[in-house]
């Protein structure tokens, strides 16, 4: 095997060490044993939100906004496009298709074009809101668009799925969220609508629900 | 008799002394192999809310069962089935979400590096993590010991009850679909 495989296997396993809280874990475990005569509590539960689809929508949720903000370090109003040999190194790597774009109906279009995934957004919106493009990835076999956008400054993804067995299945474009996290700073909301799985992931210094602003231009208001 | 938090207490000292149901003993022990037992068990399950339940699991059993330890054996094989076994015990399978957000963070907050190479070693990553994820569970432990633990293939082959023989084989298999999957990322970064 190659040095360097060696070297990014060892870093990438290298030990770690065990949260402060664990000990306090271990006892409070060992009391509850004692009382209920297991020998072995049962662990935790998580919620279904590390489901495995949710999961890999969450692995794209870094490279997503890795990719929304490279693209958007400049400044706004010079911001350019990925250039071609980052777009070509992307793809090598499987990370999918990239679509640089500012316009809603375009990249419905793109995306349309190369999944069954429909992003609806309206073509008047927030002026705080600037597209910055899509991708287009696939994952454990399903395919996950994403959406790149900012919010003033601050940078958001908007992550899309086809899920045919969620609720909303009608062509209502009402929905609620189903779940809300921040975890490291970043923001999440999920729901379903359409037969389709969003996440949007918000990382910035304004209110969260200003991420909201790509479909709902008064969502600042609203929510 | 308060234990000093020391590698110097001897080890069968300490055996001894947990065996006896010293408490001051067990919280020695729990110090002296809590990040052992916490890294093989994060490098395994990928998700740290998994790695904390098994390693709680581990000391529990540890706690309750070290009475049956024989002094004649070597106490960190020992651990180590342990923890191997609590590991394959986890049946719930997750992925972790945390440390993916913190390592976007702490790629925004290393401008030292250019975006590319930033994108690359991202990847490069993700695609160790997939690859040692999409392993069979003894596959994935192999892997865990001999990259986390340094451990030798013979150390491996006693603790998982295999042939020296077999271990070397599918790490070597693991190292395959490593080089085909990683090698275009290397070309990546050769060119940059």
């Amino acid at each position: 095997m190659s040095k360097w495989m060696e070297d990014e296997l060892r870093s990438q396993m290298r030990p770690v060490a065990a949260p402060e809280a664990l000990w306090d874990k271990v006892q409070h475990a060992r009391t509850q044993a004692k009382l209920t005569g297991k020998s072995r509590p049962s662990s935790s539960v998580r919620p279904l939100w590390f489901m495995p689809v949710c999961a890999a929508m969450l692995v794209l949720l870094t490279a997503g906004l890795l990719w929304g903000i490279r693209q958007s370090r400049g400044h706004l109003r010079d911001r350019a496009p990925l250039t071609d040999q980052e777009l070509r190194v992307l793809a090598d790597n499987s990370l999918g298709e990239s679509y640089s774009s500012d316009n809603p109906a375009q990249i419905r279009n793109w995306v349309k074009s190369r999944s069954s995934i429909d992003i609806e957004m309206p073509s008047s919106r927030s002026e705080a809101i600037h597209l910055l493009g899509a991708k287009i990835v696939q994952l454990h076999g399903s395919l996950i668009a994403a959406v790149a956008y900012k919010v003033g400054f601050d940078s958001a993804t908007l992550l899309v799925s086809r899920q045919a067995d969620c609720c909303n299945a009608g062509a209502s474009s009402r929905h609620l969220i189903s779940r809300t996290e921040t975890a490291a700073g970043i923001g999440l909301a999920s729901w379903n609508m359409r037969e389709q799985a969003y996440t949007i992931a918000y990382a910035g210094s304004g209110e969260p629900q200003g991420a909201c602003q790509l479909c709902h231009a008064d969502a600042r208001n609203r929510l | 008799m308060v234990l000093e938090h020391t590698h110097d207490t001897s080890q069968n000292e300490l055996i001894g002394r947990c065996q006896a149901s010293d408490s001051d003993a067990f919280r020695v022990l729990f110090d002296r192999y809590k990040d052992r037992v916490y890294s093989i068990a994060l490098r395994y399950s990928g998700d740290e809310s998994v790695a904390q339940d098994v390693a709680q699991d581990t000391f529990l059993k540890l706690f309750s069962s070290i009475g049956s330890f024989r002094g004649d054996a070597n106490f960190d094989s020992w651990l180590y089935r342990l923890v191997v076994n609590a590991c394959f015990d986890q049946k719930r399978k997750t992925r972790r979400l945390t440390p993916l957000i913190d390592g976007f963070l702490g790629l925004l907050r290393s401008p030292a590096s250019s975006a590319l190479d930033q994108v690359l070693r991202s990847e490069m990553s993700d695609q160790i993590r997939a690859v040692v994820e999409s392993l069979q569970p003894e596959q994935r432990m192999i892997v865990v010991l001999r990259y986390t633990e340094a451990l030798s293939y013979e150390r491996i082959a006693e603790i998982l009850g295999c042939p020296a023989g077999t271990v070397a084989s599918r790490l070597n298999r693991v190292h395959k679909v490593l080089e085909r999957r990683l090698a275009r990322l290397a070309g990546g970064r050769n060119r940059v």
